[in-house]
């Protein structure tokens, strides 16, 4: 840059400047604009205490006439001032230009694959009936839970299945080996009815509860048939719960799960623990009830059993069946699995292949 | 259950009524249309009735059925139509005694001689070949198509095959077989009874199941000419008995294990003894055998209106239940305004008290017609904690990465037999699995997991990471023990990325598994101690116990040979006993976080590779000030520099107080006396100490 410029004027002095700023500027317009290092030479060159062009120019004034000295102070500090302002500016751009390029050399290709947090999936099963389960529990009901190994007792006996009734022969029943006999006979439960008795028997009325579970029943596996399944069954019990009363719980069920326009369609069937026993049929979801494969052309599909708690059944549960009626109703959750994704086999939900875990089940969201 | 049309119009005066309108019309009364053959005339409707309505196993019944859901009337053709006997009287000819009155109510025969055998004619024949039942012979068939037509099940015996008793007629006794002796039944096999079987035997020996089915030896044939019909009213219960203990089930048998109307013996044999001599000629004998071992009384049920449109919901009229309960047979009537008694018909077995009449009512009056209403609101119930325990552990692996399995509660011995160990008490085993492979009660929900993780592995799965929330089972003598267990597997690489090198899932992703749910619980002070167990890897194992020291899981790497068994490459495996968990909500205290910074150190320690961390941790926290907050793990090294058999493991400790910044001077102290501790331990040194 420059030597002590013995006979540079303050003009002189103040254009240098200005040309060695524009220069470097030049030397740094490839490199990205200023580096603080540039601005921190030039800060040395003009203002370096030893060396510096200023610190030169105003050791000069001792050399200025009398007369001169206060005009030439006065130039000298007013140049300072300037470059003191335009180095700073400098400075501040050269900052910039700095953080700019620290981050130009951490950039990223933001298309490449993210890094993703681990996070599992809950099996379609437990989605559909949690959905189930929220929407009783949203009307008052709780949940109470049994044993997956029973007795006969609890299974079956005290539901008003006596001993060797035929009714029996329709549930397919897997027994323990060495499980004793009668009534104490030991048994995977059917259904989650035997919660119900339970909950009778340890609760007063009123009673509103949900009894979710897996299930055995000794049938074959094929696309239509798993020997363990889940239920979700339902209990109301109060002074005067009317029929009435259990077709409008399962409608405005339906009408939360399955679609605000569904109706429910019972017809009479046998089930020992209730009388009367009903079939319960609700609007196919996937014709509006227009009629179509899924529901055989009838508009409806049918998805659970339903009743009135039959009075042998309150009474084994030590309730009065004189002061208390109730309804009971249950259905499969597998099934209802299948409905709603349309699942071309059962056999899909015991497979526990990842393709198949790994995808966005009906939306807990809402229920 | 088949029906033809045309069998039952016999039954519906007019024209037939149109098949589909029909089997809708019965499937809302309660009889599910399941299947129509054929159209028009010729239809056949095949319904389903449920085993309380044995009522309905017949023609006539549905036809009952059928006049009111079409509201058409009933008319049986046949009834009170006499049968032309002959001079020979009956009680000549046979004899019946029974000596088991509590499980044969009535046994009625009538005899038929002078027949020509040969084949049923149309009227009897094809009304049976049409709902699919064997044509054998005019008399075979005369009573087949009773059980079809009325319910009664009968039975045709060749009168001159029966052993006589010493007055020279034909003896049928109802008795317990005795042990030992055997019958070779119409089915050609041979059987040996014992006491629990019913029978119909001759003045020698059986000659029939009761209620299931006749003997060979004394069945009709070729060259019988004279018949003896047997209609009876067996026990439901010990035919069922009898049925199942010889693996049997007949057309029979499902009638009277039900329930068959008791009354219908007599009008059974006067209907097959006509089509027999329609058929095969010959002459009725005179009278009939009527031996009623037990009055069976006739019950009456109420049924008051108030109660009716109480239980129901719904307003119905008292005179509609009225014509409902006396067009299905019930003989109605009004004992007080309201109030209205019937006596229930003979068939229907299945209606016992008032709320089966309001089934009845109800189900004639249509459902379609209950409206929808609620019952009253109630302030609900505290759910079931374990249950609440276990949703919230199945999202607490969700959101530690793995994904919700369900698999067979149910697996093989051999899948079982690694694990019984943990099982509580002993293997719990089926008597009648549905095969050897579904035999057990599983003793983890893990073993399920591991066939799902080589399912995934051989479909080309990089990574798998399975869980499944459920019970395990063991016993005790009589006594089921059932566990709630979170089991878990991960196997294969762990999170991949182009930014880091892949790696192996390993023993640390599945005790940090555990321990990430255990700390979202909120279970305090768990700890991983070194365990011994058969199934996984040693010196990869650990139970994890927790502040109280209980036991609350296990955790590992599998053991080589399991992991190569299910085609898995060290797969990390897991259990925690969700029985075990506190299942109440920890107590929350809530303290301010501090506001003081707080202060750490590292020291790094070189020791013996049998030295814990757990012993390292305990050296530095034992004494050491309310201060200490946590020891960590900064780093491990073994290599260059450090001698074989040991390993460098920098430790950082982190100190912090609520109520103050900590000077440097005793953060310096607490460092130095760490550092003591840690060289108190044999052969360890402490970088800078």
């Amino acid at each position: 840059m420059s030597g002590p410029p013995t006979s540079l004027s303050i003009d002189d002095a103040r254009r240098r400047f200005s040309e060695e700023i524009s220069e470097a500027e030049r030397a740094a317009s490839t490199r990205g604009g200023l580096a603080p290092a540039d601005v921190a030479a030039l800060h040395v060159a003009w203002l370096g205490k030893k060396q510096g062009v200023l610190t030169d120019l105003l050791a000069r004034l001792r050399e200025v006439p009398k007369e001169e000295k206060a005009a030439f102070g006065a130039g000298v500090n007013a140049l300072k001032q300037e470059v003191e302002a335009t180095l700073a500016r400098l400075d501040e751009t050269a900052q910039g230009n700095a953080a700019r390029a620290r981050e130009a050399a951490q950039a990223v290709d933001v298309s490449l694959p993210p890094r993703l947090p681990a996070i599992g999936r809950l099996h379609p099963l437990t989605v559909v009936r949690r959905r189930i389960e929220a929407a009783f529990r949203a009307r008052g009901y709780s949940v109470a839970d049994g044993p997956e190994v029973e007795t006969d007792y609890f299974n079956f006996e005290s539901l008003n299945f006596p001993q060797e009734h035929p009714a029996r022969d329709a549930v397919d029943t897997f027994f323990v080996e060495d499980g004793g006999e009668g009534n104490e006979k030991l048994l995977l439960r059917t259904h989650t009815s035997p919660v119900q008795m339970r909950t009778m028997q340890r609760m007063k009325p009123p009673i509103r509860i949900i009894c979710p579970g897996r299930v055995f029943r000794k049938d074959d596996i094929d696309p239509r048939h798993l020997p363990v399944f889940n239920q979700v069954e339902g209990l109301a019990i109060d002074e005067g719960i009317t029929f009435a009363d259990l077709r409008g719980t399962l409608a405005a069920f339906a009408r939360t799960f399955f679609s605000g326009k569904a109706e429910v369609r019972f017809s009479p069937t046998f089930f020992p623990f209730v009388e009367p026993g009903v079939d319960v049929a609700v609007t196919c979801a996937l014709c509006s009830g227009k009629g179509c494969r899924v529901c055989s052309g009838s508009g409806f599909i049918e998805i659970m059993g339903a009743g009135m708690v039959h009075p042998k059944v309150l009474a084994a549960g030590g309730i009065d069946p004189e002061r208390y009626t109730g309804f009971a109703f249950g259905m499969g959750v597998d099934r209802i699995a299948l409905l709603l994704h349309g699942l071309p086999d059962l056999r899909l939900l015991i497979e526990n292949d990842l393709r198949f875990l790994d995808r966005e089940w009906v939306s807990e969201v809402g229920s | 259950m088949k029906f033809q049309l045309r069998w039952l119009g016999r039954y519906l005066p007019g024209p037939l009524p149109e098949p589909r309108d029909l089997g809708k019309r019965l499937t809302a009364a309660g009889f599910i249309l399941e299947g129509q053959e054929g159209e028009g005339d010729d239809a056949l409707l095949d319904l389903e009735v449920t085993a309380n309505r044995p009522d309905g196993m017949n023609h006539r019944g549905i036809a009952r059925e059928a006049a009111l859901a079409l509201g058409r009337s009933f008319a049986d053709p046949e009834a009170g139509l006499p049968v032309a006997e002959g001079d020979v009287d009956i009680d000549t000819l046979a004899v019946v005694r029974i000596e088991e009155p509590a499980l044969c109510s009535r046994f009625s025969a009538r005899a038929v001689e002078g027949i020509r055998m040969g084949p049923a004619g149309p009227e009897v024949a094809s009304p049976l070949e049409a709902i699919g039942s064997h044509v054998i012979s005019a008399p075979v068939d005369a009573t087949n198509h009773g059980l079809w037509d009325i319910g009664q099940p009968m039975h045709a015996y060749d009168l001159d095959k029966l052993a006589k008793g010493e007055d020279g007629r034909a003896l049928l006794v109802v008795r317990r077989a005795r042990a030992g002796e055997t019958l070779v039944t119409l089915d050609g096999v041979h059987r040996t009874l014992s006491p629990s079987h019913l029978v119909i035997a001759d003045a020698e020996k059986p000659v029939g199941l009761a209620g299931v089915m006749g003997g060979l030896d004394t069945a009709i044939s070729e060259t019988t000419t004279r018949v003896l019909l047997e209609a009876a009213n067996f026990d439901p219960v010990i035919v069922r008995k009898t049925a199942r203990s010889l693996g049997m089930h007949t057309d029979a048998s499902h009638r009277f294990e039900r329930g068959a109307d008791p009354e219908t013996t007599r009008e059974g044999l006067d209907r097959a003894a006509r089509r027999i001599v329609a058929d095969c000629g010959g002459t009725v004998a005179r009278g009939t055998i009527h031996v009623v071992a037990r009055e069976i009384p006739r019950r009456t049920v109420r049924l008051s209106h108030a109660r009716l449109e109480g239980f129901l919901g719904l307003a119905v009229p008292i005179q509609r239940a009225h014509a409902i309960l006396e067009a299905l047979g019930f003989a109605p009537r009004e004992i007080e305004p309201g109030l209205i008694e019937v006596t229930v018909p003979t068939w229907r077995v299945d209606i016992e008290a008032e709320v089966d009449l309001f089934e009845e009512v109800i189900r004639c009056v249509g459902y379609g017609s209950l409206p929808e209403t609620l019952p009253p609101a109630r302030i609900p119930h505290a759910s079931d904690a374990l249950c609440a325990l276990e949703e919230r552990v199945r999202d607490l692996a969700c959101a530690a990465g793995a994904f919700e399995a369900q698999t067979f509660s149910f697996v093989s011995p051999e899948e079982n037999a690694p694990f019984g160990g943990i099982a509580p008490g002993d293997s719990v085993r089926l008597s009648n699995p549905l095969g050897e492979v579904f035999s057990i009660l599983r003793a983890t929900p893990l073993i399920g997991l591991l066939a799902s993780a080589r399912h995934n592995v051989r479909g080309g799965r990089a990574a798998v990471a399975l869980f499944e929330v459920g019970r395990a089972f063991g016993r005790s003598g009589r006594e089921m023990r059932e566990r709630r267990a979170l089991a878990f597997l991960l196997a294969g690489a762990s999170s991949r990325h182009h930014t880091a090198e892949p790696r192996l899932v390993d023993f640390f992703d599945g005790s940090g598994f555990l321990a990430a749910i255990l700390g979202a619980l909120g279970v305090p002070g768990v700890a991983f101690k070194p365990v011994s167990l058969p199934f996984l890897s040693s010196g990869r194992a650990a139970e994890v116990v927790s502040a109280d020291g209980r036991r609350l899981g296990w955790v590992g790497v599998l053991s080589p040979a399991l992991a190569s068994a299910y085609d898995l490459v060290e797969p990390v495996v897991g259990e925690l006993d969700l029985g075990a968990l506190p299942s109440a909500p920890p107590v929350l205290t809530v303290a301010f976080p501090s506001r003081y910074p707080g202060s750490d150190f590292d020291l790094t320690v070189t020791h013996l590779l049998g030295v814990s961390f757990d012993t390292l941790r305990g050296a530095v926290s034992a004494e050491a000030p309310a201060e200490l907050l946590a020891v960590d793990v900064r780093s491990r090294y073994q290599g260059p520099g450090v001698p074989s058999g040991s390993v460098k493991t920098s430790l950082n400790l982190r100190f912090g107080s609520p109520e103050r910044s900590l000077s440097r001077d005793e953060v310096n102290a607490w460092r130095e006396a760490a550092a003591r501790k840690l060289l108190a331990l044999p052969d360890t040194k402490v970088d800078g100490f």
